[in-house]
């Protein structure tokens, strides 16, 4: 019951921030208009609201579930608070993929770079699946994962120092910054349905992350095929994911923070942490996307970066916490 | 009497490096065994290869009669329950919610009823609903006892189940294993106190450089020419009321 009652909180929560997201933005709008857009879907205002804010919302949030899930099943299989997506390459490698698709020219393509951070992403989280199948130990996975980052985020830079057009570099690096600006209700659904996958996916690794809180070894002998599960496990943090660098390119830190903001509410409980993880993180980037609209700049800031300045410190702020309490 | 764990000429090398070189002995059910040897003579080795989770480079581990190494996950856990070394545990979760790990297996409405009767046994009930982060080294050890009964598997496999824990608990661990056996429970531990070994198992295993030096009955197999042979004491045993304790120096 207690559960339920978190996630229902929480789903309130990603409601407001909806709400929030669709009443508010850059062009104010008057009471009358309002009316108008809830009345007349032909109007200026419906069109700002229905057309413009409510999907850029849906997205952020969608964007923000993914994400939300992906660190919570990141950090389950990991046994470490600070994993998150972007720690183990599945985002550079994401983001790589559409920077070669962007220089390549199939920008032009509709849905060529999404789907080429899809394949990026697929073959980051393969590689991943090949090392853990490997090597079961979090901390080599860790290492791998950060060589990963690292490399990819190497010839992400390599696209960048032989593209031949400027105008191209540009296109990757405004991309890579992480933005739902002029999303569509297409693009809720394209990052929709890999989240609704990913979530399926990882509710029947529940057990088997709760079972690696006793360490990998342990866990193999409580009767579970611990190798099976992980595979599962990285498969759909790596699908969640793809679906999140395709829509909004790379948005930091989400990953990372989500888990730890309902991690007290269920008990540390790694497997009762998904759902609530989730919908944590579509809540913070419903929000955080309604920040950089609201933020008065002449430039609208990009969702990735806004994040990252946010995070970074609240990354910093959480490894400071950790390391006192390992000190206890 | 059939026996609950077997190795054959069991040989096994880690990182290239020979750590058992052909151990034979066979473990009969409804017993308390004492795995002894000196640091590095390879015991949790040989505890792991009998819970197939490191391959054997040749011979075997029978899990009451069956191959460990060529077992499933799922028939592997019904046979044996196992309790490493290693006391981390990665998240503050409940006690009751670690020690119902132990019963993975069973309903989760189960699993916390057999956690909390295995909380109580070790002497724990009032740890149930604390975070494992809140406990002392010795509180959660015993919780992490707790989720191996928890399991209720027919052979317990403990690698140094009372390292670290004061008197008390050491004493409290070893009649807790040894009144399982009683129930025709198995349990096989590796022990450094060679006393506490000769005072509650009914067979010593020792283990020299890998290879088999006794298994007997702990006065048997711990005899003052072994002491000196495996771990250079020069020992005896001596007669007490409250049964033998072992008067040891090192040898030159």
């Amino acid at each position: 019951m207690r559960r339920l009652g978190l996630e229902a909180l929480l789903v309130l929560v990603v409601v407001a921030a909806l709400v929030a997201g669709t009443a508010f933005g850059e062009s104010h709008l008057g009471l009358a208009q309002y009316l108008q857009a809830l009345s007349d879907p032909h109007s200026g205002a419906a069109e700002v609201l229905w057309a413009i804010r409510a999907p850029r919302a849906a997205t952020a949030a969608v964007v923000g579930g993914c994400l939300g899930l992906a660190g919570a099943l990141m950090q389950g299989v990991l046994r470490n608070p600070l994993a998150d997506p972007g720690v183990l390459g599945v985002s550079a490698c994401a983001g790589l993929g559409a920077a070669v698709s962007i220089v390549l020219g199939m920008a032009l393509a509709p849905g060529a770079v999404e789907a080429a951070a899809f394949v990026g992403a697929a073959v980051g989280g393969g590689l991943l699946i090949l090392f853990a199948t490997r090597f079961p130990e979090p901390e080599a996975l860790v290492l791998f994962g950060v060589a990963l980052c690292s490399f990819a985020g190497a010839v992400t830079a390599l696209v960048f120092n032989l593209s031949p057009s400027p105008i191209a570099t540009a296109e990757v690096l405004n991309w890579l910054l992480g933005s739902v600006e002029n999303r569509s209700w297409s693009d809720v659904l394209v990052t929709g349905v890999p989240l609704l996958i990913a979530a399926g996916l990882s509710l029947t690794t529940g057990r088997a992350l709760k079972a690696l809180t006793l360490g990998d070894e342990t866990a193999s002998t409580l009767g579970l095929d611990m190798r099976r599960w992980k595979i599962v496990a990285i498969l759909a943090a790596s699908l969640a994911t793809g679906a999140a660098v395709a829509t909004a390119g790379v948005v930091g830190f989400v990953g990372l923070a989500a888990p730890h903001l309902v991690r007290g509410f269920v008990r540390e409980d790694p497997a009762r942490l998904l759902i609530p993880s989730a919908l944590a993180g579509a809540a913070m980037l419903a929000v955080a996307d309604l920040a950089t609209r609201m933020t008065p700049t002449d430039q609208e800031l990009k969702l990735g970066v806004f994040t990252a300045l946010v995070g970074a410190p609240l990354f910093a702020l959480l490894a400071w916490r950790s390391a006192r309490s390992w000190r206890r | 009497m059939s026996a609950a764990l077997e190795f054959q000429d069991l040989r096994v090398d880690l990182g290239g490096r020979p750590v058992l070189k052909g151990v034979g002995a066979s473990l009969p059910a409804g017993k308390l065994i004492g795995v002894c040897g000196p640091n590095g003579a390879g015991k949790s080795t040989l505890l792991r290869a009998a819970m197939g989770l490191v391959r054997p480079k040749a011979g075997k581990a029978l899990l009451f009669g069956r191959d460990a190494a060529g077992m499933g996950p799922v028939e592997r856990a019904s046979h044996a329950a196992y309790l490493p070394q290693e006391r981390r545990v990665a998240w503050g979760m409940a006690s009751v919610e670690v020690a119902a790990l132990g019963a993975f297996d069973q309903p989760p409405e189960l699993a916390r009823v057999r956690a909390l009767e295995a909380l109580e046994t070790v002497g724990a009930s009032g740890l149930a609903e604390r975070s494992v982060f809140d406990l002392s080294g010795g509180e959660r050890a015993k919780v992490l006892l707790a989720r191996l009964l928890a399991s209720q598997a027919p052979l317990l496999i403990l690698d140094e189940p009372i390292a670290g824990l004061d008197p008390d608990a050491q004493l409290m661990t070893l009649e807790l294993l040894k009144g399982l056996t009683a129930k025709g429970v198995t349990v096989v531990a590796t022990l450094h106190d060679l006393f506490l070994c000769a005072r509650f198992c009914d067979l010593a295993l020792v283990l020299a450089e890998g290879c088999l030096a006794a298994c007997a009955p702990p006065l048997e197999a711990l005899c003052p020419p072994l002491l000196a042979e495996v771990f250079r004491l020069e020992a005896e045993w001596l007669d007490s009321p409250r049964g033998h304790l072992l008067a040891a120096t090192r040898l030159p």
